[in-house]
Formats: structure tokens, sequence, C-alpha cells
């Protein structure tokens, strides 16, 4: 028996391969690594299923890499170091959340080990789970593989069905081959990987694209593409003629949910309401519910309204559905600017009845021909009050149909009446017209590329919604982080609805004429003035200063029109490796800031740098290294002097990370000691009452292990487990 | 429910939209009808012997302006000043609770409505002045002069408006006389004091705008520099036109009271350092019926209702700043603060900017989201808007384009964009404006809005015989379409309803519904080119209703069970391992056979089955 339709399979499952050996975090600065932008995929893949609408697929993260191994498939020597990190589920916040905590490996292992597991994690042979499934590769290849199994995986892969990408080799570019993420040359190792894995894809007709690809992608948010239901009706012109046809939704704001209210603190409250009905008096005595009848304003006077007199109320007189002509005009007189209602409809000829699509087609062709647009009365179904709309015809290549948009009602038009602007368009000079050209040809959004092909700047098919985009990254924040006041708007967003790129340039090349013929003046008013003084001014200068910082202000002195948060330059949104110091004293100095947010951030950037003083890239006791070495020391000192005040245990907590990892990694002693000289372990219960920590645990802290790392060059396993454990704590 | 998506007429579903409706509100608009009752002004006009005298047409505007007020705008404040009459004070009226008592009192100046909101004794008032006429002056304020002074009249109607306690957005005096010289000749005092009166007003900033009545009516003699302040207010659109016919008058007062009722002002960026200000105005607006309110079933006095909210467990009473707003995603309640909540929209600072332009046929009729705003410039908040705003208007027009922008109209409003379509001046025969300058805010869709649809391609198309068979009918269905020509017969019901019992109307007069075809016309001008059409596009016997009723055959991709094989044939091969086989349905394996080009015609689906098998054991 096949599938029962109830039970059909409606999910997509999707497996996210990441790479997390120690080869992929290697180098400055933090942002840059292959591992950060494999996590910021990983963490944008799971959002956007988070927010799709209705969306029921499910998720698995396989690491590899990692220092343990739990997969299904391993045995002694087989499938190492690779991690279930989530078996395929439906995606929510702690998915991500477990994204974010992602470990850091120190062990290589084989990519197509993992595709194998992944294959085997999407194994669904009744297509009762699944209704399509996804592999994707997220990995660098530095590690080494054995090819001998790449043809059962091809074969694997396409009888799954599985749409296969990776993510990550930059192929498209000048040198695909020369050189890695990292800036160096590929090794062969790498370059092996590579093709290799560009030959998978080829023979299973997936993807392989670079992060500059992907990520502006994934950034984004789309909502699950919606349908519309039929609407099924007559197109009626008079009478006699009755053409049965389909009318659809094609457009229609998409907003965001409706916002649900509860108890601002407590979940489980549970809300009884009491409705009471009062006279204007000043007792605002009670009046029992019988004695309220129904009633309506007619200017001041009131109105009562009897059931009775409800039977006067309109009605449409329509049996059915229907879309009835009154009669066609031409489309200069029913322009774009007049219309009403909040949807379009296109209006087809129903489906599977050729005979209605040839008289429908003749009456659109007509219309088309003619230059006429339909005027029609349009009842949704019987008892619905009859909307006025108007019908274009639209032609394609590939369908004919109507476009059905609602017109107003008199009721609805205001009719505006404004002073002729002639004597101004009569006295403009020509450096006015010229300047006033000069801008439209500079931005023509209807741009040709350099292939000579035509493109459409800011098509509406592509533009998305900067509000709900914005919405969505409100959404995860706090989700996220709860006490966090609301982001700004990031750039990606701002960018959709700002001048495009393309245009700036012969943008900047004209607006200095412009300004020189168009002399403004602002005028100030005093009465406005005297109120902005009052109640306004002091909050005004505060709330400038919070939402854009000093920084801002020196890149960008382009005058108050410029939006605050938009692509000018660079901000110090976050602590990176180059300046972290100054930056985390930068980002503290800036209203509003999450200080857990941003010791966290400060804490990761530390561990990196330690990462790769451990991993030998800096040459021992190098100046480099002694200069890592102190800005590391530098940073913690702020810190911790931070934290006394407002939060011990978070500094606790990460010199605890701090100290497991330079253990893992064998370079406690060249921190160490500097931590210890300068007193930067534990914060104890002396300094703040807010630490649990006593001076006896501090100074053990600082001196018991400093003896063990006499050997540090191999890291044993057992500590690397407690490095592990210790960084899920961060 | 994606029924809900249609229903035009049902309440709710539009949530956002009420919102945006009462950010709009930004003070009443006042209107002083001041109508001049000199005996001329109830004579009949020799050239126009159908229509009504003077007096009666301004009143029949100043009815249908009050009626529509409380239709649209029943915050609006209306009054009307009679002068010419022979006393100052009515006889019915009580000086002492009127609150005219408080305004100085001028000779033959009187003030039957003082400024208020519209109400069911305001109309009762106003049409005993409409049945009444002449007579009813009379034995309001003891007869009729020639002898008011202009001047005073205009003081009396700027001191109801000045003395208003309420915040206003517009003001106006519309003046309405048949008399286009007031004053007689000597009387150059009287005409110097007007002209004075007439610039006090522009400098508080309340428009006078005159209406003069009938078709010999010559604004040059006295009024245009009266109205245009010798010439130093010129932005005077309607200064000097007159009109005796009626529907013409009414339009007029129409436009009027609508204007300068700005949504909202806001900067509008054409590039950095060139920033100019524009009003903001709503051109379409939906209206609704009004929210019913609830009355004691004695004397039908306001009752207020009162909504509280408790725990139930404690019970405890919850205030507005216990709960918070939360959407649910991810199995978490994401929780923000109401002022979070608004928060979330802004992306952008208020205003408009300019991203670019685009040719105007990229403007396509499904680019449609909500209905259009209007623009035009203002010269008060930066000097030199209007300059720049006419400029881009017409080199718009004249190259064809239209600039593409971004919009916040206000703080805490989402961001939108919108191509901005010109529009240029149109004025009637008579110099009137029919169509106002200015910029029409077309929203434009975001990828997020457009849906998807399947549209089914190749379908029949008609032939050049048909389309001109299609032609010809739909040329004889030609009109000239008109924003204002159909009434919402819904509301004009209910509004007639309501004024029936307001008003103590017994006879109601029945609303015509011109939403209805015309079907007896149609057929009429279209029957035989109506059949002719049908012989040619339909088989003899099609019956339209019939096949509407027929359900369209299924779509392939409604049939369950084809997904599976679509993953690959595999997925066959591994059922047959577990002998399942039989689970799949007939068209898969019968896809599956032909691929290995095996006959499968006119096989059952117990010997297809068999044939897979034997097919792997093979």
């Amino acid at each position: 028996m096949p599938p029962a339709p109830g039970r059909k399979a409606t999910c997509e499952g999707i497996v996210v391969v990441l790479d997390v050996g120690p080869h992929t975090r290697l180098g400055l600065p933090i942002e840059k690594t292959f591992y950060n932008k494999a996590k910021l995929c990983l963490i944008n893949i799971l959002q956007r299923k988070i927010f799709a609408d209705k969306c029921r697929d499910k998720v698995g993260i396989l690491l590899l890499g990692t220092d343990e191994t739990d997969n299904p498939l391993a045995k002694p020597g087989e499938y190492q170091h690779i991690t279930v990190l989530q078996s395929p589920r439906e995606v929510d916040w702690a998915c991500v959340e477990a994204a974010q905590k992602l470990p850091r490996g120190s062990h290589a292992a084989d990519w197509l080990d993992a595709l194998v597991i992944a294959i085997d994690l999407l194994h669904d042979p009744m297509g009762d789970i699944y209704s399509a499934t996804k592999i994707v590769l997220l990995t660098d290849f530095c590690a080494d593989f054995s090819a001998d199994q790449t043809d059962v995986i091809i074969s694997s892969i396409k009888a799954i069905g599985a749409d296969f990408s990776v993510i990550g080799p930059d192929v498209s570019g000048e040198n695909p081959t020369q050189l890695s993420w990292s800036g160096k040359p590929k090794t062969t190792v790498q370059r092996a990987g590579e093709a290799l894995a560009a030959k998978i894809v080829q023979a299973v007709d997936g993807i392989i694209c670079s992060f500059d690809e992907a990520i502006p992608q994934l950034l984004l948010f789309q909502k699950k593409t919606s349908g519309s239901s039929n609407w099924n009706a007559m197109l009626s012109i008079g009478e006699d003629l009755r053409i049965p046809i389909t009318g659809r939704i094609k457009m229609r704001r998409a907003t965001p949910n409706t916002w649900k209210r509860c108890h601002a603190t407590d979940d489980s409250v549970v809300t009884i309401k009491e409705k009471s009905y009062h006279r204007t008096d000043d007792q605002q005595t009670a009046v029992p519910e019988d004695e309220v009848i129904d009633g309506y304003r007619y200017g001041t006077t009131l109105v009562p309204f009897t059931d009775e007199d409800r039977q006067m109320n309109y009605s449409s007189g329509a049996e059915s559905a229907e879309l009835s002509v009154l009669g066609f005009t031409r489309s200069e007189f029913c322009g774009l600017a007049e219309r009403a209602g909040d949807q379009v409809l296109l209006v087809t000829a129903k489906e599977g009845d050729e005979d209605a699509a040839v008289a429908l087609s003749a009456v659109v062709q007509a219309m088309a021909e003619l230059d006429v647009v339909a005027v029609v009365r349009r009842v949704y179904r019987r008892g619905c009050k009859p909307v006025l709309g108007a019908l274009y015809p639209s032609i394609t290549q590939d369908y004919e149909c109507l476009v059905w948009v609602a017109l107003p009602y008199r009721e609805d038009v205001r009719a505006l009446a404004f002073p002729p602007l002639q004597r101004h368009v009569a006295s403009l000079t020509q450096q006015q017209t010229h300047a006033i050209d000069a801008l439209i040809d500079a931005m023509n959004l209807n741009i040709t590329d350099s292939d000579g092909d035509a493109e459409e700047l800011l098509d509406p098919e592509t533009v998305l919604n900067p509000h709900l985009q914005h919405y969505y990254n409100c959404l995860t924040d706090r989700a996220l982080t709860l006490t966090r006041p609301l982001p700004q708007p990031h750039s990606h967003v701002t960018a959709l609805l700002s001048v495009p790129v393309e245009l700036r340039e012969a943008l900047d090349g004209v607006t200095e004429r412009l300004v020189q013929a168009f002399p403004t003046t602002k005028i100030v008013k005093r009465t406005k003035r005297e109120r902005h003084d009052l109640f306004g001014a002091g909050d005004d200068a505060n709330e400038s200063k919070r939402s854009r910082g000093d920084e801002d202000e020196n890149v960008e002195p382009g005058g108050p029109t410029a939006p605050p948060p938009v692509t000018l330059g660079p901000r110090v949104d976050r602590v990176s490796t180059a300046t972290p110091l100054q930056d985390f004293q930068v980002l503290l100095s800036q209203q509003p800031f999450n200080f857990f947010a941003l010791c966290d951030d400060l804490g990761e950037v530390l561990l990196q740098i330690v990462e790769t003083i451990s991993q030998g890239l800096l040459s021992e006791s190098s100046p480099a290294e002694r200069a890592s070495i102190d800005k590391i020391v530098a940073c913690m000192q702020a810190l911790r002097k931070e934290c006394v005040i407002i939060s011990a245990d978070t500094y606790n907590s990460f010199i605890r990370s701090m100290h497991a990892l330079c253990l893992g990694r064998g370079v406690l002693n060249k921190v160490w000691g500097r931590v210890a000289e300068l007193q930067l372990g534990l914060i104890t219960s002396a300094e703040t009452p807010k630490s649990s920590v006593d001076q006896k645990e501090a100074e053990d802290f600082l001196s018991v292990d400093v003896p063990s790392v006499t050997a540090p060059s191999e890291a044993p396993a057992a500590q690397m487990q407690d490095y592990d454990d210790l960084l899920d704590d961060l | 429910m994606e029924n809900i998506d249609f229903n035009f007429g049902l309440d709710g579903e539009n949530g956002e939209e009420d919102a945006e409706e009462q950010w709009q509100w930004e003070g009443r608009n006042a209107t002083v009808f001041l109508i001049d009752v000199a005996p001329a002004m109830f004579e009949k006009d020799a050239a126009e012997e159908e229509s009504d005298i003077p007096f009666i047409v301004a009143m029949k505007c100043v009815h249908a302006s009050v009626c529509r007020q409380v239709v649209s705008s029943d915050q609006d404040l209306t009054a009307v000043v009679f002068f010419n009459t022979l006393n100052c004070t009515s006889a019915s009226q009580q000086p002492s609770t009127s609150s005219t008592a408080l305004l100085a009192t001028f000779p033959h100046v009187a003030i039957p409505l003082p400024l208020d909101r519209p109400s069911a004794d305001r109309v009762l008032t106003l049409e005993s002045y409409l049945q009444d006429g002449r007579s009813k002056v009379t034995r309001e304020f003891g007869g009729i002069c020639e002898d008011a002074s202009l001047g005073d009249a205009l003081w009396a109607s700027s001191n109801l408006i000045t003395q208003c306690k309420s915040s206003l957005s517009g003001q106006n005096v519309l003046l309405f006389t048949c008399r286009d010289e007031p004053h007689s000749s000597n009387a150059v005092d009287l005409a110097k004091k007007a002209k004075c009166k007439a610039r006090d007003l522009d400098d508080a900033g309340i428009d006078l705008e005159l209406l003069g009545l009938g078709a010999n009516f010559d604004a040059s003699k006295f009024y245009k520099a009266l109205i245009t302040l010798d010439g130093q207010a010129p932005d005077r659109s309607i200064a000097g036109a007159s009109s005796a016919r009626l529907e013409q008058l009414q339009e007029r007062v129409r436009r009027l009271e609508h204007k300068q009722r700005a949504t909202g002002r806001v900067p509008f960026t054409l590039a950095t350092g060139l920033e100019i200000s524009v009003g903001f105005y709503t051109s379409i607006s939906t209206a609704r019926k009004p929210a019913s309110v609830k009355l004691h079933r004695s004397g039908n006095d306001l009752i207020k209702t009162i909504t509280k909210e408790y725990r139930e467990d404690t019970g405890e009473l919850l205030m507005t700043s216990d709960f918070c707003k939360y959407q649910e995603y991810g199995k978490r309640k994401i929780k923000f603060t109401v002022e979070e909540s608004r928060e979330l929209n802004k992306v952008y600072p208020t205003g408009i900017e300019l991203l670019g332009f685009k040719p105007s046929s990229a403007i396509k009729a499904f680019h449609y989201v909500k209905p259009a705003s209007f623009l035009y410039p203002d010269d008060k908040n930066i000097k030199g808007s209007t300059a720049a705003f006419a400029a881009l208007l017409t080199r718009c027009v004249a190259r064809d384009v239209v600039p593409i922008v971004r919009v916040v109209p206000r703080t805490n409003a989402s961001p939108s964009w919108a191509a901005l379509l010109p529009q240029e001046e149109v004025l009637d025969d008579d110099g009137c404006q029919l169509r106002a300058p200015g910029f029409h805010v077309c929203y434009l869709p975001f990828a997020d809005d457009f849906r998807q649809l399947d549209m089914t391609v190749g379908r029949a198309r008609a032939s050049n015989e048909q389309v001109d068979a299609a032609k010809s009918f739909i040329k004889k269905l030609h009109f000239r379409y008109d924003p204002s020509s159909f009434e919402n017969p819904d509301l004009q019901t209910h509004w007639r309803n309501i004024e029936a019992l307001a008003l103590n109307r017994r006879d109601l007069e029945p609303v015509t519904d011109y939403t209805v075809p015309d079907y007896a016309r149609i057929r009429k001008k279209t029957q035989e080119l109506v059949s002719a059409f049908k012989d040619l596009v339909w088989p003899s016997g099609y019956d339209a209703t019939a096949a509407a009723a027929k359900r369209p055959p299924p779509k392939p991709r409604a049939t369950a069970g084809i997904a599976p094989a679509a993953a690959g044939t595999p997925s066959v091969e591994d059922m047959a391992r577990n002998n399942t086989v039989e689970k799949l349905n007939v068209a898969t394996l019968k896809e599956w056979l032909s691929a290995r080009n095996i006959k499968v015609t006119g096989k059952k689906k117990p010997q297809l089955v068999q044939d897979v098998y034997d097919v792997l054991s093979a």
C-alpha cells in the first residue's frame, strides 16, 4: 500500500557536515578563520529553519575533527574523530545554542567518512520521513582522506536523492587552486580534496561555492513561499457572456506574525477578563448588561440602532461568487496611483476548461490591443460586500491573464488641491534643469554591465523587506540573549533599501552640482524649537549618542541625512584579534552594551590568540609571540578590572577555560608566569562579595599547575577532554 | 483559513492599517462658511432659469459638506456665519448658553451655527434654512440688508477660529456671495478695512477662499485683490473662479475641505547635501462603517465599557504594564516590551530617500501592495524645497522616468519603498484644478510579497478573428471612469439608515447600487456581437455554467505515491529487497518497468509487482 496522503512526508532532511579540526582555526583575525565562517553558516542555516513558516524540516549536525568519536558507524580505527552533535531533528533555539558553542577539535578526520555517516543519518528508504534530503559539507580539505569509497558515496547520494552542496573552497576566483582561505598556498592534500569534491559534486549535480557567495544569501531570511487558494467564479460581461475563471492572489504584503500578549514575568499566569458597563457620570455608575444597547454616532448625536434597524442593511444580491464587468475604460483613466485594497489577483480561465481559455484569451488580447481596462464588481461569495476593481490585461510568452486590483469608492478618495507649481517651473534655470537631468542619468537603475547585459537594480522580485529581516534578527538576538537591548539594524539589512553600490560613484559625480543648483535653508520655527527644548532636546542628544557612537561620527560627517548604521565605514561592533583591548574599551564606552556578550567576545578572541601561539605559527620566543602574550595579558588586566566590579563569575569562568586551554595546548608556561606575576588569577571573595572563590583556592589555581607543565609538548588525551568540557561553559 | 484573504467587507484583519490611520491624526480641520444674505442672494439669476437662488445654492453646499463630515471626519469643526442680517443675534438662541456669547459682536453679522462638530441638530437647522430660505433668516435675525462691512464679517469668522480650544490642522473661511461689489463704490474705507482683515487672516494661517455665485460674477472687480492680497499671496489657486452650477461648486467645496491635511512632513533626500521638505498626504483611504457604541436603554446615554484582567490564582488586578508582547518560534516565547515591539519597525530614519530612477514602463499593474500617498513640497520647513521639487517633477515628466525611493513616513513606521509617479496640474475649462501637481507615492512590493503561483503554460489562445469579435463588443461598453464615480452601496445604505434615525426621517430614499451592471443596457448594445463572439469561440452547446461546476482534472503532482519514486529508482530495489514492492502504486511500477523496456500496457498491479521481482532476481 502506498503511504496514505495524510502521512506523506512534508519535511526536508538536512545534515550539515562541519569541519572543526585544528587547521580550520589557523591564523588571524578570528572572524576570518574557516572555523568561524563555517560556524556562521551553520547558525544561519538553523535560524532560517526556525523562522520559515510551518517548517518541519529536520537538521542534523555532524562534526569532523573532534577530539572524541561518537557516531553510529564508528569501529576501532574506522570513522574516528567524527561526532554526531545532533541527529536530524526539528530545529529549535537549543540547536542554535549548541552551534554557538561549537567545540574546537584537535584531530584531523576524513571528510569522505563523514559523508558516509551523513548519508546513513538521512537513510529513509520509504520516503515517509523526508520529502527531500540535503547534505551540506563545510570543510577546508586540509585533512587526509582515502578516496576508495568515492564511487559508493556517489551512488549512495544518488540513491537517496540528496542535494549535495559544498561550501568553503573558493573555486570561482582568478587562481582557484593557488591559495587556501588562510592566504597560504594550498597543500597537495587540499588540492586533491577539492578536486575530488568537485568530481562528486559534478557526478550528483550538486553545488560548490565559496563563503563569499554563500554567506550573503544565508544571512537573509526568506519566508517560505506561499501560494494561494483558488477562487472560482464567473467573469460575466453582461448576462449573456459568462466565462468560468479562477482568481489567485499574486501579491499581498507579507507582515510579521501578529503579536501575542502574555504576562511579562510569569508564563504560568492565567488571566480572567471581566467586562463591565458604566455611565459616564462622576460616580461611573455600573449598568447591568441587559440595559446596554448598540448605537452609532451621527456626528455628536447618538443614535440607538436595533436589530430591527439592521434589517435595512445592504445586501449585494449576489447568489454566488461573481466578477461582473460594468464597462471598459481607457487605461489612462484608471491610473496606477488611484487604486485601493491590499492585494492583487491573477485571473485565468478555469483550469482544464480550454473553451473558457479561448474566450478569455480573446478578451485579454482585445483589451490589450484597445488599451482598455475593465471596471468590475467583485463579490467574493454570497453575503459578502461588493468590491469595485479593475482588470488589466497581461500577456506573456507563457500565459495570458487579467490582473485584478481593487478600485476606491467615492468615499475613499480624498480630493486634494494644491497651488500650482508652474511659477517655479517657469523660473528654472538651465543649470538647474541640467543638474536634475544629470541626477536622472547618474541614478538610472536599469544598467548595462560590462558584458553588455541589461540588469535592473532594485527589482521588486528580488528586494527583500528590510523590516522583516531586522525583525528576525531582533528575535534571534532576544531568543538567545534575554537581557540585551535590541540590536541596531545590520548593515546587510539596511543595504537592501539604499542607493545601490553600482550607482554610488556616478552619484558622487553629480551631487556637488545638484547641491549648488538648489540652495536650501532649513527654517527653524521658534515655537517648535521651544517645545523641543522643553521636552526633547536632552533626550535627543542622548539618543543620537547611544545609537551612533563616536566612531561613526568621525567616519561619516556627511550630515544628518545619512542613515546612521548603513555600511559606510569601519565601525567597532565586536572585538577583533588585531586590537582586542582597544575594541573592548571602545565598546565599553558605547551605550548600550551587553557586558556578558562583550566579555564572551573578548574571551573568545584571547583563546584564539592562545591557540595560534600554541600551534607554533609564531616561532619560539619570537618578538611576535611576546607581543601576542603582551596583548593577552593587557586584555586580561582590563577584563579583570571590569569584572571585579560587575561580575566576578564571568572572569573566573574565563580564566579557568584559559588555563585549561593553555594546559591542553602546552603553552601554559609561556602565559601563566605572566598571569601569576600580575595577579590576574581568580577573583576572590576578598576582592568582591560577588565571588565565591576563597584566597586559598585562588593561590592554588595560580601556583599548583605551573610545575606540571614541564613537558607540555604533546597534549594528553585526558586533558583534552577537560578542555572541551570547560569550553562548553564559556 | 485561506478564505479570509478575500474578505474585504469583514472587520478585523486590518489591525495594522487601523493603527496607521490613527497616526494620521494631526488635529481638526475648522471651516467657517461665511454667507452673504443680502437681498441679491435671494433673487433668481436671470440667465439661469433652472437653478436655485444663490442663497439656497450656498446652503446646499454647506449642508452637503456637513453631511459628508458626519460620514468621513466627524471630528472636524464647522461654523456658519451670515453677513448682511439686520440683527447680530438670533431670536431663538440664548446668548448666555451659546458659546458665541464670549465673542465680540459685529453689526449685521450673525452666527447661526457656532464652530462645532457635526450633529443631527445642526443638520436639521441647515435644512430649515434650506426649506424656508429668506423667511427663516428674517425670523431669526430680524431681516436682511446690504450694510454689513466685509471686514467685520471676516473678523467675526476669524474670531471663531482663533478662539477655538482644539488643536487645528487646517483653517478655512469659505466666502459665498453673488455680489461682486460688496460695498458701494464710494465706501473706500470699508474696502480698505476688508483688505486689512484679509491680511490678518493670512497672517493667522487661515485660508480665505471665495466661491462666487452666478455666471456673471466678476471677481476682478473687487475680490481678486482681496483674495490674493494684491498679488502677494499668489498660491491661492481658486481665486476668482465663479460658478453657477451646484455640482461644480460642491465639488470645489469638497476639494477645499481636504486642503492642507498633511499626514506628516518629512525630509526628502535627493542626494547627500540636498534635502528638501515635503508634505505627505493621504489621497485614498478606505472609508469603513463606523464602530458601534454602547448606549443605555433608557435615555440613550453613552456607556463606557471597562475591561479588567485578574490573575486566576491570586485574584490580583493586572495592569497593562504587567503584560508584554511575544512571538513564538523554535519552541520559545520571545518576549518584548510593547515599546520594543514598536521599535522593531525602525530600520531607517524617518524620511524619503532617492534610490534611483526607472523608466515609467517598469512599473507594472501587478506592482501594488497598498493605496498610494501624495507628495507636495513644503517651503515652510526648508526654503528652496518647492524649486527643487518642481524641477524634479517636470524633468521626470519630460524624461518619462519615475524616481524610486525609500519611504519611512513617520517615526516607528516600518520602511517601505515606492515609485513616485509624477502628476502635472490639470485644470478644467473654468481654470479650476482637477488634478493637483505633485508625486503619487505608489508603493512597491518586496520579494516576500510575491506569491508563487503555478501558471499553466501553453493554454489555448484566441485567433485574430476571435480577438476582433471581442473587440467589437468591448468597444460598445466604453465609458469614462473617474475614481469618484462609484459610491459604496454598503456605506451609503448604512448612513442612510443612521441619518433617517438621527433626523427622524420617515421615508427612506432608496440607495442606488451603482456596482450592479446595467444588464439591460449591455444586452441592448452588445447582444448580437456577443452571440457572434460565442459562436466563434465556443463549440455549439458549450454551457459555461455546467463547465464551471465540473471539477478540474487533478493535477499530476497531487497524485500520492509518485514522490518516493522520483527520489530515484534504487528505492524500488530497496523495497524489493524487503519484499514490499506491493506498497508502490501502479504509476510508479509502470514508470520503473518502462524505464527497463518492459511492456506495461494492459497489465494489472499483481503482474507489475511480479515483473519487478523478476527483473531484480534475473
